[in-house]
């Protein structure tokens, strides 16, 4: 049986892939190592994981895998390694309920299981020679991270490149050796913020919306990519508008509870769309008007 | 520093880009520059708000103090900001701290005195507050959605 057609009006990111690569059953998950373990911050680690069959792994960033812990259950995880070494992937995770805390507790050498890529990706290519700005917050750094890597690959292709990250406060700054790397690159901008501090920090103290209207770029000839809690994603449309840019250059991403990841559950509906087939990724004008439905 | 060397100052700032000539010189007479060393107190908490003052250049934290723990920096401000509103409402005390984090030069203006002056010149008042009202709705929106990210963060 193939997954039912969804009725819908939003259109899938250009380009994405939005069936898994793997021609094995979807819902058949695939056996992976933990290989390492990364403590990030707080309730936040990153596996490194290897297929035990040896064979190749696809994901483009924006995607999301589901990663069973055996014996609990499955979540969807968004990729937030560099995907292109197809011998692994990374994911970052955040332990906040049944199953994410029984990862959490896993050690390297432990099995898991992985199916996907599901969903759709970031468009990488429709930022050619705009400057891209990035805005998110606390762990929805990770999802861009693959992006970021692959528009630094890239780079001579793109005009500036900026980076807004928020944290709640100096202790929760996620990949902190990344943001700072980057910040020491002379051609890319890295504005991280944070709601508090500790007194005498030098760092930008404030919300994320400010730290946007703070940031130098060309409102007319850019692209963003924004990854925040929904309930936060239109403080960064609204400052992304004050600087002159259009919801048609503007790219975000959704989440719902997922299951199936293959359009069969109905599970990650909003509206007209299932999140797992058309989405992660969304250009932001084809969902705008969904933000506005309270039922949805 | 002469009158109208603070009024060039004032109207270079970008808190007050565009205003009335006429109106920049009479702000001048009640303005100054100030040069802040690092760790500086600029204003303390529960003081009279009796000044007003423009970030030209530096790092100003603003802070909250709560007794028996270090002060929480819930603001950062660099040049182009404000420092501090509760100049324009009663009782006229300061909610938080302000420290230089860097040496900060800022234009401080007596707010008292300017406060009055709004009571003879209302249209000078109005140009003012007309500035102020999007500065007080941008710091609003960013405690909600700092609040909210807090909340969220935490289910
Ligand atoms: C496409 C997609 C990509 C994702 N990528 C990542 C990722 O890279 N890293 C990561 O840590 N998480 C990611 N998530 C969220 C992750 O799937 C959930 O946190 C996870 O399903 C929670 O499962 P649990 O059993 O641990 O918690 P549950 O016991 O199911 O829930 C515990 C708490 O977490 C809340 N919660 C559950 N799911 C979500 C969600 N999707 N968003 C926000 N809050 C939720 C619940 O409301 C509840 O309060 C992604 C979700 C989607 C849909
Ligand atoms: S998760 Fe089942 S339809 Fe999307």
């Amino acid at each position: 049986m193939s997954p039912p057609e969804t009725v819908s009006a939003v259109q899938a990111v250009p380009g994405a892939v939005t069936q898994p690569a793997s021609a094995l059953d979807p819902m058949v998950p695939r056996a992976f190592r933990v290989e390492h373990v990364r403590r990030e911050v707080k309730d936040v680690f990153s596996w490194q994981l290897r297929p035990l069959d040896g064979a190749a792994v696809q994901i483009a960033p924006g995607q999301f895998n589901m990663l069973y812990a055996p014996g609990v259950g499955e979540v969807a995880i968004s990729v937030s390694g560099d995907c292109s070494d197809d011998s692994a992937l990374v994911h970052t995770i955040r332990a906040v309920g049944t199953v994410t805390r029984a990862m959490a507790q896993l050690q390297a050498g432990a099995m898991v299981g992985v199916r996907g890529p599901f969903g759709s990706a970031w468009p990488i290519e429709a930022g050619y020679g705009k400057d891209v700005v990035f805005i998110t917050g606390t762990v929805g750094l990770a999802p861009l991270r693959p992006l970021i890597y692959e528009v630094l690959k890239r780079r001579e292709k793109y005009g500036k490149v900026i980076i807004t990250y928020g944290s709640r406060g100096v202790d929760d700054i996620l990949y902190e050796r990344d943001l700072h790397t980057w910040r020491g690159r002379f051609d890319m901008d890295v504005n991280v913020t944070v709601h508090t501090a500790p007194t005498g920090y030098r760092g930008l103290v404030g919300s994320v919306a400010e730290a946007v209207n703070r940031s130098t770029f060309e409102g007319g000839n850019a692209i963003a990519f924004v990854c925040r809690s929904e309930a936060l994603t239109l403080a960064a449309v609204r400052a992304l508008q004050q600087r002159g840019m259009t919801t048609d250059c503007m790219y975000t991403t959704l989440e719902r509870s997922m299951k199936c990841g293959i359009g069969f559950c109905g599970h990650c509906q909003f509206g007209p769309t299932f999140m797992c087939k058309e989405g992660p990724v969304y250009r932001f004008d084809t969902i705008e008007r969904l933000f506005a439905i309270r039922e949805l | 520093m002469s009158t109208s060397t603070v009024t060039a100052l004032l109207e270079r700032h970008r808190f007050f880009a565009g205003i009335p000539e006429r109106m920049a010189v009479t702000i001048g007479e009640f303005a100054l520059e100030r040069k802040y060393a690092m760790e500086e107190m600029i204003l303390r908490q529960g003081e009279p708000a009796d000044n007003v003052y423009l970030v030209c250049s530096g790092l100003v934290s603003v802070e909250l103090y709560a007794p028996g723990r270090d002060p929480v920096v819930v603001e950062g401000l660099g040049a182009g900001d404000v420092v501090g509103w509760s100049w324009l409402c009663p009782p006229y005390r300061w909610s938080f701290d302000a420290r230089a984090v860097e040496p900060s030069t800022l234009i401080d203006i007596d707010a008292a005195g300017l406060r009055a002056r709004f009571e003879v010149d209302p249209a000078l008042g109005y140009e003012v507050l007309r500035r102020f009202v999007p500065v007080m709705a941008r710091r609003l929106s960013s405690a909600r959605e700092r609040m909210a990210e807090c909340e969220i963060d935490r289910s």
